[in-house]
């Protein structure tokens, strides 16, 4: 525990909090991010077909926009782009990449 | 003789291949799941007779729609697999690689696309490659047909892979592949790309959605009309007309003549097997179906449809879909029975359900729509909008109930990879509509001759007078329609299109017109779409469909009736 300067303790984050508190899901992402894939809350069928595509947790992929009205997500993954529903873009977790780290997508 | 299957990712130009290697027509489009069915074809190398068969596209041996348990089935049958890879995403497709040499089979990779490789900035070193995999490696450009005799040979030499990962391990270990053996350099955008981007912009993508609608309807009616005036209708009332007439005078039998060449001039009134059959298959509808098959193999091979599908999403979202049931939906604007088998690459049975109905039901095939515009002019523009306004209403009204009503089931996730945007080529456009064309003629001109053939004989026997004496008194008192509907009904089941052209001689007001072809439209599927209906959804499936559509048909025919008569 530590304190800030007005004296109230507070838990210090971790390196792995530290992740989770920047890690999002896919549909708040920025538009022409560059993200990596931190977790995929989803039926096994749809982990499969996501699996399938190289969608998967430690995956580089790119938010290049999203459809109007909660409309599908277009993301580049390799050099192909997929369109992504919302509701299934809602449950792919990613934390973007620093500027550094990014090219790789 | 070996049995060669062709696997590989969706959309990889599988069937193109295919018809290099056997130099058969086959229908390409450039977007996932063109292919759902087996093709079978042959060809000879080093004097052994091969047998080749393309499948539908899969992106892991995981079933989860029909088209992958297709692929899959093939998998177990085949001699030697030939996966066809897209070289420019190589990641992707090698993960479909690893699966496959679990299967231990001979096999052997086909870098497809390569000729793109090289403008995307894509170095591949095709012989390292094949020594990690173990297996032949061939760079080849089907569209260009280059690179295939080597592919032949390669099969020879096909054999078990030596690659075995773990799935978990899958991804890392493609990973350290492309490292080895695939080099990317920076370069600019494209223009085919940068219209790709715009196309997939929120705003972008509505837009260019409703231009692309408005100038294909343009075409396709402006092209119509174009060849009717110019070509065929001139060739049919200068030429062939007043020929086969001079041909069927000199039959001695009146009642073939009158079968033959009907006894109107009108070629609409008259009926005759190759007058009013050949006016209606080649004047009236095959423009249109050609100037659509057109547009649409355009829009196909540049990779629009599956970014139209985005667009469409949150609309079909309302109707309990994904939007990638829209593109069936498109092909129905031609015909059915490509759109019922389209539903295939749909994964789940609600989906597919929900896709036949909107089929059925949101617009009349192509050869019913010429039909439709032409004899509605007669009338009044108006009419035809009524006529399409009316029936998307009733079908995303009885969508959106059904959408209530069927049992849910898990909800399919929409994703769907978008093809790169490419210059449609002269020599595919042409296969494909030359293996469209041939399939209308074979199909339309012997339907609308038995059709004719059948309305004759059943006339002599008195089964129309029967038919017609039953159904006279529903179809006045609910429809409003003459008696002389009965027949036109038994029609509508062997060609859309004949049935609404027998509404001519019926003399109806506009108001009965739009009765009528609402009714016609909606009432029954023609033939064969019933059969691929049941072929695809299931006896019990197809009849609540078809059940649902028909009561559907009369209420709102009835109710339109009940309506126009209130008001005059």
């Amino acid at each position: 525990m530590v304190r800030n300067f007005l004296g109230k303790k507070f838990r210090e984050p971790g390196p792995q909090a530290r992740d989770e508190r920047e890690a999002r899901a896919l549909i708040h992402l920025k538009n022409g991010t560059a993200a990596v894939v931190t977790e995929l809350k989803l039926s096994d069928a749809a982990m499969a077909r996501l699996e399938a595509m190289g969608i998967v947790v430690g995956a580089d992929l790119v938010k290049k926009t999203a459809a109007l009205a909660h409309g599908p997500v277009v993301i580049r993954r390799g050099s192909t782009d997929y369109a992504i529903g919302y509701e299934l873009a809602s449950e792919i977790y990613v934390r973007p990449l620093s500027a550094s780290t990014r090219g790789k997508a | 003789m070996k049995k060669i299957v062709l696997t590989g990712n969706p959309n990889v130009g599988k069937s193109l291949l295919f018809s290099r290697i056997t130099r058969t027509g086959l229908v390409t489009a450039n977007y996932a799941g063109t292919t759902v069915s087996t093709s079978r074809g042959h060809f000879i190398y080093a004097s052994t007779e091969h047998e080749i068969i393309d499948g539908p596209g899969m992106y892991s041996l995981e079933d989860s729609s029909r088209t992958d348990e297709i692929a899959r089935q093939l998998l177990d049958d085949a001699d030697v697999i030939l996966q066809v890879i897209d070289a420019t995403n190589l990641e992707r497709n090698l993960g479909l690689t690893c699966q496959l040499m679990h299967l231990q089979k001979p096999m052997v990779v086909c870098l497809n696309y390569w000729e793109d490789t090289r403008h995307k900035g894509i170095t591949i070193d095709v012989k390292a490659l094949s020594d990690l995999l173990g297996v032949p490696v061939v760079p080849v450009s089907a569209l260009r047909s280059e690179g295939i005799p080597e592919l032949m040979a390669a099969v020879t030499e096909a054999c078990p892979g030596s690659l075995c990962v773990r799935p978990e391990e899958r991804w890392n270990y493609i990973g350290e592949i492309l490292s080895r053996v695939q080099q990317l350099r920076h370069r600019h955008h494209t223009v085919l790309e940068r219209a790709g981007d715009f196309v997939m912009h929120p705003l972008g993508g509505i837009l260019t959605a409703v231009m692309v609608l408005f100038t294909t309807l343009l075409v396709v009616r402006s092209m119509g009309e174009g060849m009717i005036d110019v070509l065929f209708s001139p060739f049919y009332e200068d030429i062939y007309s007043p020929w086969i007439h001079r041909m069927v005078a000199s039959l001695p039998s009146e009642v073939m003549r009158s079968l033959l060449v009907g006894t109107s001039a009108d070629p609409l009134q008259s009926f005759g097997v190759l007058t009013s059959g050949l006016y209606i298959a080649l004047v009236q509808v095959f423009p249109y179906f050609f100037s659509f098959y057109f547009v649409f193999g355009l829009l196909e091979d540049f990779g629009y449809l599956p970014r139209l599908a985005v667009v469409l999403d949150r609309f079909f979202h309302r109707l309990g879909l994904h939007g990638y049931s829209s593109i069936p939906v498109m092909l129905g604007l031609g015909c059915k029975v490509p759109a019922f088998m389209a539903t295939r690459s749909l994964t789940n049975r609600r989906e597919k359900i929900l896709t036949m109905s909107l089929i059925l039901m949101s617009v009349p095939c192509l050869s019913q729509s010429a039909m439709i515009v032409s004899l509605g002019m007669r009338y009044h523009p108006v009419v035809i909008v009524l006529i399409y306004g009316l029936l998307l209403l009733l079908a995303v009204g009885t969508n959106s109930v059904l959408n209530r009503v069927y049992p849910r089931g898990e909800t399919p996730e929409f994703i769907v990879e978008f093809p790169p945007f490419r210059m449609p080529s002269v020599r595919l456009m042409g296969t494909k509509l030359r293996v469209r064309i041939v399939e209308y003629f074979a199909e339309v001109l012997p339907m609308i001759g038995i059709g004719v053939l059948a309305m004759n004989v059943l006339d002599a026997l008195g089964v129309l007078r029967f038919f017609t004496r039953l159904i006279e008194r529903p179809i006045e008192t609910v429809l409003g329609l003459p008696p002389e509907m009965a027949p036109i009904l038994l029609m509508n089941f062997l060609r859309k299109d004949a049935s609404v052209a027998l509404l001519v001689p019926l003399h109806l007001d506009a108001g009965q017109f739009v009765i009528a072809v609402i009714f016609l439209v909606l009432s029954m599927p023609c033939v064969a779409t019933l059969f691929t209906l049941v072929r695809e959804a299931g006896w019990r499936a197809a009849l609540m469909i078809l059940g649902v559509v028909f009561c559907v048909a009369t209420a709102a025919s009835a109710l339109l009736h009940g309506m126009l008569t209130l008001l005059v």
